[in-house]
């Protein structure tokens, strides 16, 4: 529950508020003082700064909720749909009957193909962060593992009811 | 401030804006510290009026490369600023796995291929929808809590809300707001 005086006018309360961050990050007094003087000048640009260094908050993306929304979901689908697609291709492809279930090597191939994927969107996400790319394709990689061992693990138990 | 001092400032804030970060960036990354300061201010445009350095050509390890940086000079936190692109990133990183983790599933237990896919199909949009309003979701609440605690750090531009609650009853000033609103 907000205190209504937080919401009034008080530019004096939010300058000192300022300075003592600053004073208590190592500026001396003086400096602290100048700057977000300074800066207060500038209301608009100051209530920027407070939050970051006050509240430690960024300002919200520029991507609005529904794009971030339809991004994910288009990328996830696209993304998710083709291993099973290229499996059941694969798998009609061997002349072997939709009951039975997939050929090892299918299976090998779309596991191959997946941590191909995946090394590749490490690389794509290397040259966002301008991190080595080799780290952030084992890293996917590095994510995939314990879910592909996992899902075999309850495949298997599950095959034994 | 004099007039030089002014004048100083102001040229060095030209120079400025004339730093290229990507080259900034491959000139913290050569090991060679003569070399690394020495390509920093070129990078930063303190030396010459060309910016462009020999590192792309001389192995420092820069390389132009995604195209997606090339558009624009992001900042220092590129994942923010390409909030788009990393989006995409994670929605496609999470079909994979969901997907493999089906086809795994469905090869170590033996089911018809028939099942194991539509299954994989099914979880996989299910997915999708979750993971698109969670995003949204998250990114509106974000926005919200943002502009809120930023309207509550503001005084010099007073908000509709911050004119509301100025005009309230004298008796309900001195309550706490969530009383009052």
């Amino acid at each position: 529950m907000l205190p209504c005086s937080e919401l009034d006018n008080f530019p004096e309360g939010e300058i000192s508020e300022m300075i003592e961050l600053y004073t208590r990050k190592g500026l001396p007094e003086p400096a602290a003082r100048q700057v977000v003087t300074a800066m207060a000048t500038a209301p608009d640009f100051f209530v920027d700064v407070m939050m970051l260094e006050e509240l430690k908050m960024a300002p919200p993306p520029s991507v609005s909720a529904l794009a971030a929304g339809a991004r994910v979901c288009a990328s996830t689908v696209v993304c998710g749909i083709v291993p099973p697609l290229g499996a059941m291709l694969a798998h009609r492809a061997s002349q072997v009957a939709d009951s039975a279930p997939l050929e090892p090597s299918t299976y090998a191939l779309l596991l191959a193909l997946t941590a191909v994927a995946l090394g590749y969107l490490g690389v794509l996400r290397a040259a966002i962060t301008h991190q080595a790319k080799t780290r952030l394709a084992m890293q996917y990689l590095g994510l995939a593992l314990p879910t592909v061992v996992l899902a075999r693990v309850a495949g298997g138990l599950l095959d034994q009811f | 401030m004099d007039n030089a001092c002014a004048a100083s400032t102001s040229e060095h804030l030209r120079q400025r804006h004339s730093r290229d970060l990507g080259l900034a960036r491959a000139a913290f990354a050569v090991e060679d510290e003569q070399v690394s300061r020495q390509l920093s201010r070129e990078a930063h445009g303190l030396l010459s009026g060309d910016a462009r350095s020999p590192v792309s050509g001389s192995g420092g390890g820069y390389k132009e490369g995604f195209s997606l940086l090339s558009l624009s000079e992001a900042g220092h936190n590129e994942e923010l600023a390409h909030r788009g692109a990393t989006l995409v990133l994670r929605g496609a990183v999470d079909g994979l796995i969901v997907s493999v983790a089906a086809l795994s599933l469905g090869d170590a237990g033996a089911w018809p291929a028939k099942m194991a896919v539509t299954v994989d199909v099914v979880l996989v949009v299910c997915w999708a929808a979750y993971s698109a309003c969670r995003e949204a979701l998250e990114n509106v609440t974000y926005e919200r809590h943002y502009y809120r605690e930023r309207r509550r750090e503001a005084w010099g531009e007073r908000s509709p809300l911050d004119i509301a609650l100025s005009a309230r009853p004298a008796f309900a000033r001195h309550l706490p707001c969530a009383l009052t609103l």
